[in-house]
């Protein structure tokens, strides 16, 4: 009898301490500041394509009436980290498309998708009248184009490091008949960590 | 005599009042509502709301309609405490009825420095945001 239970108590024990030390999983609110590490996050994401899409819409090209045509071209990342710049891209190219005042282009990697649904369209199995045509593809009239770069500093103390990133994100936007440079502009973060 | 210099006199007035055109609106005066509250202090409890635990202030608000129809917005804030303030404010847009006119806006991250007063610039999402409140926590 007592074998039994200290060996019910045994497992009580052990199922109270599974459940205390399960890790809880919650919602929470996408858009908050998020301050978990130094490295690039997504408030950083947020921070630098809304200052970038602010920039945009302040600029010349959006009070040209006919809508112009932006494509994007891959941003290049200096930083010693891994970051996927198309979200910093895609979140500027979805503000921007909201705005209406901005319209976009099919962008290299995007082109072999547009082709392919073309070319299928041309299969015997469509409705000619209903199939869009070859050579209608809209050229666009500027080309943005850009760099993130970061900075990284540390100093090691007694116990622990205090880290400094930088980081710097650069757009322009090209005229891509003439050449000239139509808008250009810089957000800058600083994080500090230790 | 004196009858025809009166009426002169009331014809030269009446010229120079219909004549006369009324000063452009400063910034500060055109933002939405600001025609129906007639001062910056009314105008910023109607459109800021702090949350709790907030050391930052909005001191003034300034709006201007650009010839693509955006608006912008100049937002002045001062931190008046002796300490560091990290603060976040949320701006949502309205359209003229009344609905929301972007789906998700981001909070932004603000540092302000003791006594230190910034102006922070912000754009409409579209032509149909006529309107924006902003919460600070």
């Amino acid at each position: 009898m007592n074998l039994l239970m200290s060996k019910l108590l045994i497992g009580m024990i052990s199922i109270l301490t599974f459940v205390a030390c399960a890790p809880k999983v919650l919602y929470d609110d996408p858009k908050k500041v998020e301050t978990l590490t130094i490295s690039f996050s997504s408030t950083d994401l947020q921070i630098i394509s809304q200052a970038m899409v602010d920039s945009i819409l302040k600029s010349v090209i959006a009070n040209d009436e006919n809508k112009p045509i932006i494509v994007i071209e891959e941003l290049k990342n200096k930083t010693s980290e891994y970051i996927d710049t198309s979200v910093i891209t895609d979140s500027i190219r979805a503000k921007l498309s909201q705005s209406g005042l901005i319209q976009f282009g099919v962008n290299i990697d995007e082109l072999e998708g547009q082709i392919s649904e073309i070319d299928r369209q041309q299969d015997e199995y469509y409705d000619e009248n209903l199939s869009v045509e070859k050579g209608k593809l809209a050229g666009a009239d500027y080309r943005l184009s850009g760099s993130l770069i970061s900075i990284d500093k540390f100093k090691k103390k007694l116990l622990k490091t205090k880290k400094d990133k930088f980081y710097k994100l650069s757009l322009q936007l090209w005229n891509i008949k003439t050449g000239v440079l139509v808008w250009a502009d810089e957000k800058d973060i600083r994080k500090t960590e230790g | 005599m004196k009858l025809k210099s009166y009426v002169v006199f009331l014809l030269f007035a009446s010229l120079v009042s219909s004549c006369s055109t009324k000063r452009p609106l400063m910034p500060y005066e055109m933002c939405p509502g600001y025609s129906e509250l007639g001062s910056q202090k009314k105008l910023i409890k109607s459109k800021v709301k702090y949350l709790k635990g907030v050391n930052v202030d909005i001191v003034q608000l300034r709006c201007l309609i650009a010839d693509n129809g955006l608006m912008s917005v100049d937002i002045d804030f001062e931190n008046n405490y002796r300490k560091k303030q990290q603060t976040e404010f949320l701006v949502s847009w309205y359209e003229t009825n009344g609905m929301a006119s972007e789906n998700d806006p981001n909070w932004r991250m603000l540092i302000l420095y003791p006594d230190e007063k910034r102006t922070i610039k912000l754009i409409s999402p579209n032509k149909l945001a006529k309107d924006f409140t902003i919460q600070i926590k």
